[in-house]
């Protein structure tokens, strides 16, 4: 609800830094490095507006993301929908799959929403893992990617779909960043702080909480169905729930209310995860490259020194230095 | 305007609320009174919706809503403070009344709008504020004001919706002689259509608010009438005030 001083710059900048990168980027880092971050910073924002904004802590984002991974091979692959019409629609689903999910568990808070969020992510993968028509433990292949050609751009080229990636991130950043700021975003902050109260004062804080783990939910289906573009590959794997870890520890990492918070803490995690698991890192630092394959081991315990100097992320400390702590707009 | 009928709660087999029958006209202001553990906390927590009874009735303003949760009563007129401080700590003064105004105004639907453009509601927050006497303390983040300070943001929370029926748990304690002095002088100001139901353990407060004061006892009523019949009762002196006498002012 505060006005955050840091909050634009460090949009500005984030946003000029991924183009400058881009123009600069080879073959490896379109593929790769820029794709994964744009997804995952999807994925980590949607996931903030539920643990930093409305206090949700959920291990079971991923369900979400490959209920909308399988929407699209399935509606692109069996139907021959177009991607731009299977998109909007994994979103959709997604979003109706959390609906009928939360209508149960966001009565439910603390470690017991943890645990089931966990458990229903876990029905999805297993559902998924077991379902012959979508390929089984096996996945499915050759989804299309979405047909840009109408602009002279063919999303083949790894460069042209970082970038429309990176704009989809984007675009997910400003809807959130509306979103949060808006009364209904205050709302979820305070259900956050005091929840009994914001309902002793007339709120069904029930629909409130149910209303975010919708979009949430959407944001990461469309996530998804951009994932399986990308990968023109879709596996049982996307909705295991080591992938919600992850997004989680990248929230944390960030810091948990501030949805560029969030971003950064995608961005940090996976450089950081490319660069310890590269063998050429460790050398240029003169240790054994055996590291490398040790670069989990690593990851945990910076993990565990920014939790320790840093309860609220990179962000939130940096924010921290700054002015007085607290969720804020954006 | 608010009515309970043999109320009964129990936590296990401990009977706190037992059989309860409560009647406030529109406009009395009514005391809530008894020993620690007497009951009177689940007893508000029964006719705000926190807890649902095992069994009884609870009536507002005519309308059955013992099954409703607290937002429904909330949006029906009932108001309601906390015994101890039930606020947004983080949140500063403005924004914990602009929580309150915009939910009041029904505006927290709204998803697509900048908060800080609905300046009714910041503008209305601010003039609570200031009538609250917290006008100098808008940004200040609740956790850092004083003790009595949030205790009275805590009553001006309750206030934001204009209820129908107020219910005050303990709004005076912990709090200095002039801070008592200022929310027993906030509480007065309170309109007249507004009913009252107030738990209160320091009993010149009490005496001097209340019309009528129910006298509450392991879950059960020793006593209903005037301040008048309630001090001359020996039952009461016996159960309650005897006890207190020099133990608390």
């Amino acid at each position: 609800m505060r006005r955050d001083p840091l909050q634009i710059p460090t949009v500005v900048l984030l946003v000029l830094a991924m183009a400058a990168w881009w123009h600069g980027a080879d073959f490896y880092v379109h593929e790769v490095l820029l794709s994964e971050i744009a997804l995952f910073a999807m994925l980590a924002m949607s996931l903030d507006l539920l643990v930093g904004y409305a206090g949700m802590v959920s291990l079971g984002h991923a369900a979400f993301l490959g209920i909308g991974a399988y929407v699209t091979a399935g509606l692109t692959v069996f139907l021959g929908w177009p991607v731009a019409l299977a998109m909007p629609a994994s979103a959709l689903v997604a979003g109706l799959a959390a609906l009928v999910v939360g209508s149960f568990v966001v009565r439910l808070g603390g470690v017991f929403f943890i645990m089931i969020t966990l458990a229903i992510g876990q029905m999805v993968y297993a559902y998924f893992l077991k379902a012959r028509e979508f390929g089984a433990d096996d996945g499915m292949s050759g989804i299309p990617r979405l047909d840009l050609s109408f602009l002279g751009l063919d999303t083949a080229d790894p460069a042209v779909f970082s970038a429309v990636l990176l704009l989809a991130a984007l675009a997910v950043y400003l809807l959130l960043r509306v979103v949060v700021r808006s009364p209904y975003g205050a709302t979820l902050v305070a259900i956050h702080q005091n929840e009994g109260r914001v309902r002793a004062l007339g709120c069904p804080v029930h629909r409130y909480k149910l209303g975010a783990y919708v979009l949430a939910a959407a944001i990461a289906g469309l996530a998804g169905s951009l994932t399986t573009q990308h990968s023109s590959f879709v596996s049982p794997d996307l909705a295991f729930w080591t992938v919600s870890g992850e997004v989680l520890i990248m929230v944390i990492l960030g810091g948990g209310g501030s949805i560029v918070g969030a971003a950064i803490g995608a961005c940090a995690f996976l450089v950081l995860k490319h660069w310890l698991s590269a063998g050429e890192s460790w050398e240029a630092l003169g240790l054994p490259t055996f590291m490398a394959d040790h670069w989990q081991l690593v990851m945990g315990s910076l993990f565990v020194l920014v939790v320790l100097v840093a309860a609220d992320g990179i962000y939130g400390r940096a924010r921290r230095l700054l002015r007085r702590d607290g969720p804020q707009a954006g | 305007m608010l009515r309970a009928t043999a109320l009964t709660k129990s936590f296990g087999s401990l009977a706190v609320t037992a059989g309860v029958d409560l009647a406030l006209p529109a406009g009395e202001r009514h005391g809530l009174i008894g020993p620690n553990g007497a009951g009177k906390t689940t007893l508000f927590n029964l006719l705000s919706g926190e807890l649902r009874p095992d069994s009884g009735q609870v009536l507002l303003d005519g309308v059955d809503v013992t099954h409703a949760p607290s937002d429904v009563r909330a949006r029906a007129g009932l108001g309601r403070s906390f015994q101890r401080n039930n606020l947004f700590p983080d949140l500063t003064v403005r924004e914990n009344l602009v929580i309150g105004v915009a939910i009041e105004r029904g505006v927290t639907r709204v998803w697509w709008r900048g908060l800080h453009r609905d300046r009714a509601v910041v503008a209305d927050a601010e003039r609570q504020a200031a009538a609250l006497g917290l006008g100098e303390e808008l940004d200040t983040p609740v956790r850092h004001l004083s003790y009595g300070t949030q205790r009275q943001l805590e009553i001006g929370l309750a206030l934001v919706r204009r209820p129908k029926v107020l219910l005050l748990d303990e709004p005076t304690s912990g709090m200095s002689p002039e801070e008592t002095h200022a929310m027993l002088a906030l509480i007065r100001g309170l309109p007249s259509a507004l009913t009252l139901l107030i738990i209160e353990h320091d009993m010149d407060v009490i005496f001097e608010v209340a019309d009528r004061i129910t006298v509450l006892d392991y879950g059960r009523v020793l006593l209903e009438g005037t301040p008048e019949q309630v001090r001359a009762s020996a039952e009461v002196r016996d159960r309650y005030l005897g006890l207190d006498e020099g133990l608390t002012p």
